[in-house]
């Protein structure tokens, strides 16, 4: 690149940061970084000017914090939203199918006009978010934590092709890193997740990419369970969680009985499922190009489910494992990696690619060769103290809890407190030739770092939650 | 982080070699102490027979010892509860200040007239002194409360859990396993060790082990509970604990399980109808959740108020929820203070709704605590995450609405009118709860009725029967006049 023409693309970066995405992932790893940063901040401050007057909860939180335009990057410690903001509603309002007032609270969080959601028909959830998404932009992604409610973050159709770079960014071949061409359409998407449909993020990344690199074609997609999971089921799953580690009555309407006994049904065939599962997936896609897409705990059941059935993985060799997720919070047993190897024997490891990603950035990172996770560039990666909530110096190597500012989004705020704990090496220099800021790839979460596994009270405090399947099997 | 010694106490003895690592929680403090698994038998009782020694005492020898015990454990004069107390304000949710409250009471918890009102009030002098005569329509039964050999597994949320297994394990004559947790793994070795110092030869030194081991360390808990070794647990502990030991269960192993609970505040309207009506209603009821910093299963967490739900009620409220973070912040510091640790995932559900119409947030800004009001008829979601002196008040239509809350999770219930607790008092206990008080009154338990809805002492006594019948029906033999 010439010199002239680099000025005009970092203006160009500045102007419009969706231009990122015409760029491969060797040019985008290869820019200046302090210029990178010098508009990483100068669209931290514009987005914030834009659409302050526009959303109700930013409004809230910047006089709450006294600050009324950005200064600088630390300023993001004080207006980026916690993780829990997106489920701060009234589960009573959704229980006693008060929706106009879920439309207000979610009016506070969007850009996007909702006057003409009419909810005083909704009976549930979900069809309540149907009613938004049949009136409105807005595609609500849904998460479901341990504790009751299910998160609502404010996507609209406006970002949603985000989901398809965020996710063929980082399987791109970088100088001599092995990698794909996703969105070429040729790779069979496995992805071992339990709905073919839905508003989790994994759902919507497989439509998206359905819709804009596969011309909609279903046969391309293979999941572990077709069927749609929806808001009503895991809200479900959420109040059930909930009754039973708080010893609370809950009484289920006939159709809330009906959906806790077919997902009960579908928890007990575990096993007939991953059979299933299996036939398609490997024995199915043999000598075929497959892009994998699941976490690490899920490539280890896929693994060992075809240990059981005494079979190997013998996709095409250009093949790409997409993983993520890390190994904390599921029991791996002894030698689970030697037998991740010995099933996967022609693409673990040379053809993985490890992420780290979460539905509130695009700025997902991709793990290099010498164990460093690289967020693409446009995202600002920041850290605060995760006791004082103090920021920390963007210099030298950081520990402390990641704040994210994803720059793309227009119609909400995507200043996000994570819960997650992160090392970043802020002045950069990883061998891998990558420039910017890398993370150390040892993600923690907040919650799992305060010690004493074995501290005993006599006050009730929060438990290991069964998970959902176990419970239902057991109850049905 | 800083890292110490830790002894295993067996029955007199300061054991502190074959030593092992371990942290305690936070990471802020480690500790080296003695590998339990080495000295399995001498840490149990194999013979019952052995607890002989125990009878030649009488319970007044018994009742001297712990209360001349109790004055040896003041911080200022026995290093060892100093060193307790360095390590509970790196490893608790408590303050110095606390902690330095908590160790002094010990003196009064172990004064003979509280240990022996709770004999009386539990139990009954005469059982534990020997065989106590009932005269029944067709025989002369005696009737005794006999030691056991018990397993502790203590509590660590508050130094004076430790006194319980001393008190309860010493005037029922019982061979006593504590089992430190990683959040106080030194109180219970300091009382051992100051026992040591008074009378290393006492029954009540000799039947005292002192250990610690991670919680779930199979190999060592499927060898220790056994009915050869051991007669009872006692455990306080969270759910997965609990289940836990349950899985080591087996005819004859009686579990007296203090499970965890979670206690409340049912507040009338009258509460609501004066300013100055409402200042002092606050008060008491930061009291219940501010003291000793909600670590107890004995503070409150959530407060049901009386209250309607148009604009203007819903605004007294919220000044009620004003008034009691005031008075949260101003309550003593011997007694309550910023918590050291505050729980990281409570603070972000407590960002996420701060903003919210359905809530309003008053503190937790930091770590001083603070107030959610719900300003509808619902917990927050976060509910039993409650902790770091944060309470959260919800406006309920009735009475009868706060009621329909309490579950078998819920321990104690400070009220307020003093009147309603009449009125409400058997409905709360049939739906599980177990002691219902004053408002601001709740984290004063005393020791001489039932905890946890049982009376302990009476479930970790053995209970002897004797029994002797007329010549006739002797002769006749019992079953025969059964039939007759």
């Amino acid at each position: 690149m010439t010199t002239q023409t680099s000025n005009d693309l970092y203006d160009q970066l500045e102007e419009d940061p969706w231009r990122f995405l015409q760029l491969s992932q060797e040019e985008l790893f290869d820019l200046d970084y302090d210029r990178v940063e010098q508009f990483q901040l100068a669209l931290f401050k514009r987005r914030f000017e834009a659409l302050k007057p526009k959303l109700r909860a930013l409004q809230r939180l910047a006089e709450e914090v006294g600050v009324d335009e950005v200064s600088g990057f630390e300023d993001l410690t004080r207006l980026a939203m916690p993780h829990t903001m997106f489920k701060s509603y009234s589960a009573l309002d959704v229980q006693k199918a008060r929706f106009d007032k879920l439309t207000r609270w979610l009016q506070a969080l969007t850009t996007h006009d909702l006057s003409a959601v009419h909810a005083e028909h909704c009976e549930s959830i979900e069809q309540w978010l149907l009613e938004v998404e049949r009136v409105t932009p807005l595609r609500p992604v849904t998460s479901s934590g341990t504790s009751g409610k299910i998160s609502l973050f404010p996507l609209s159709t406006v970002e949603e092709s985000l989901f398809v770079d965020k996710n063929t960014y980082i399987v791109e071949p970088y100088r001599d890193e092995p990698g794909i061409y996703a969105k070429s359409g040729e790779y069979v998407f496995v992805c071992p997740w339990p709905s073919r449909y839905g508003r989790h993020n994994i759902p919507l990344i497989m439509r998206v990419l359905k819709e804009n690199c596969y011309d909609g074609r279903e046969d391309m997609f293979i999941t572990l369970d077709d069927g749609t999971l929806t808001a009503d089921e895991m809200w479900l799953n959420g109040r059930l969680q909930r009754a039973q580690a708080l010893g609370e009555e809950l009484e289920l309407s006939p159709a809330e009985q009906a959906i806790a006994s077919a997902l009960a049904t579908r928890a007990s065939n575990a096993d007939e499922r991953w059979t299933r599962f299996i036939e398609n997936a490997v024995v199915g896609l043999k000598g075929q190009k497959v892009m994998f897409y699941g976490a690490i705990m899920n490539l280890y059941l896929m693994a060992e489910a075809c240990r059981k059935m005494d079979i190997f993985v013998e996709w095409h060799p250009d093949s790409m494992i997409m993983t993520g997720g890390g190994t904390k919070g599921f029991s791996f047993p002894e030698g689970w990696r030697d037998v991740v190897a010995e099933r996967f024997p022609h693409h673990v490891p040379a053809r993985v690619k490890e992420v780290y990603g979460m539905t509130e950035s695009s700025s997902t990172a991709v793990c290099c060769p010498h164990d460093k996770l690289h967020p693409l560039p446009w995202g600002i990666t920041h850290l605060m103290d995760p006791a004082t909530g103090q920021s920390l110096p963007r210099t030298g190597t950081q520990t402390g809890r990641m704040v994210v500012f994803d720059p793309m989004p227009t119609t909400f705020w995507a200043g996000v407190i994570t819960g997650d704990q992160v090392t970043v090496h802020f002045d950069g220099g990883c061998a891998c030739g990558r420039k910017g800021p890398f993370m150390d790839n040892d993600i923690n979460r907040i919650s799992e770092l305060n010690g004493g596994d074995d501290k005993i009270v006599c006050a009730r405090t929060p438990q290991a939650f069964q998970s959902l399947e176990d419970f239902l099997a057991k109850a049905s | 982080m800083k890292e110490y010694t830790i002894p295993l106490i067996i029955r007199g003895r300061i054991i502190e070699d074959n030593l092992v690592r371990y942290e305690g929680r936070r990471g802020e403090i480690a500790f080296l102490t003695p590998d339990v698994n080495k000295y399995l038998n001498q840490i149990v009782l194999r013979n019952g027979s052995d607890l002989q020694d125990y009878y030649s005492v009488s319970m007044d020898n018994i009742l001297d010892f712990l209360e001349e015990l109790g004055r040896r454990l003041h911080p200022d004069t026995n290093p060892d509860i100093r060193l307790a107390l360095e390590m509970n304000m790196q490893s608790s949710g408590q303050s110095p200040d606390i902690l330095r409250t908590a160790y002094v009471s010990f003196a009064a918890n172990l004064r003979r007239t509280i240990v022996e009102e709770a004999i009386d009030q539990n139990i009954g002098r005469d059982y534990l002194e020997g065989w106590k005569p009932r005269k029944l329509h067709d025989r002369d039964a005696m009737v005794r409360a006999f030691g056991s050999r018990i397993v502790h597994l203590n509590a660590g949320n508050a130094p004076n859990v430790a006194l319980h297994a001393v008190i309860n394990g010493s005037v029922l004559r019982c061979d006593n396993i504590v089992k430190s947790p990683s959040n106080d793994p030194f109180t219970a070795v300091a009382i051992a060790k100051t026992m040591i110092a008074m009378d290393p030869d006492h029954p009540i030194t000799r039947h005292m082990t002192v250990a610690y081991w991670k919680g779930g360390d199979l190999g060592f808990e499927k060898k220790l509970y056994d009915t050869r070794n051991i007669d009872k647990i006692v455990a306080w502990g969270g759910p997965a604990s609990m289940n836990h030991i349950r899985q080591h269960l087996t005819s004859g192993l009686d579990l007296i399980a203090l499970d965890p609970k979670v206690s409340a505040s049912i507040i009338g309207a009258e509460a609501l109808e004066s300013d100055e009506q409402m200042g002092w209603v606050a008060r008491q009821l930061a009291k219940d959740f501010g003291y000793f910093n909600q670590e107890g299963c004995g503070n409150s967490r959530l407060a049901y108020v009386v209250c309607g739900d148009d604009d203007r009620s819903l605004d007294r409220l919220n000044r009620f929820g004003r008034l009691v973070q005031d008075a949260l912040q101003a309550l003593p510091a011997a007694y309550s203070s910023p918590h050291p640790a505050f729980d990281p995932v409570l603070r972000d559900e407590i960002e996420g709704i701060r903003y919210s119409d359905d809530y309003r947030v008053f503190g937790v800004k930091a770590n001083e605590g603070g107030v959610i009001v719900s300003q509808q008829a619902e917990a927050v979601e976060f509910s039993d995450r409650l902790g770091g002196r944060v309470i959260n008040i919800i406006p309920v239509p009735d009475l009868d609405a706060a009621v329909a809350a309490v579950t078998i999770h819920t321990q104690t219930i400070g009220i307020y009118p003093n009147a309603a607790q009449a009125e409400i008092a058997d409905r709360c206990m049939l739906r599980g709860a177990q002691r219902l008080s004053p408002l601001g009154c709740i984290a004063y338990e005393g020791l001489g009725y039932p905890h946890d809805a049982m009376e302990i002492m009476r479930r970790l006594a053995r209970w002897g029967v004797r029994e002797q019948f007329d010549e006739a029906v002797a002769e006749a033999g019992a079953g025969m006049m059964c039939a007759a």
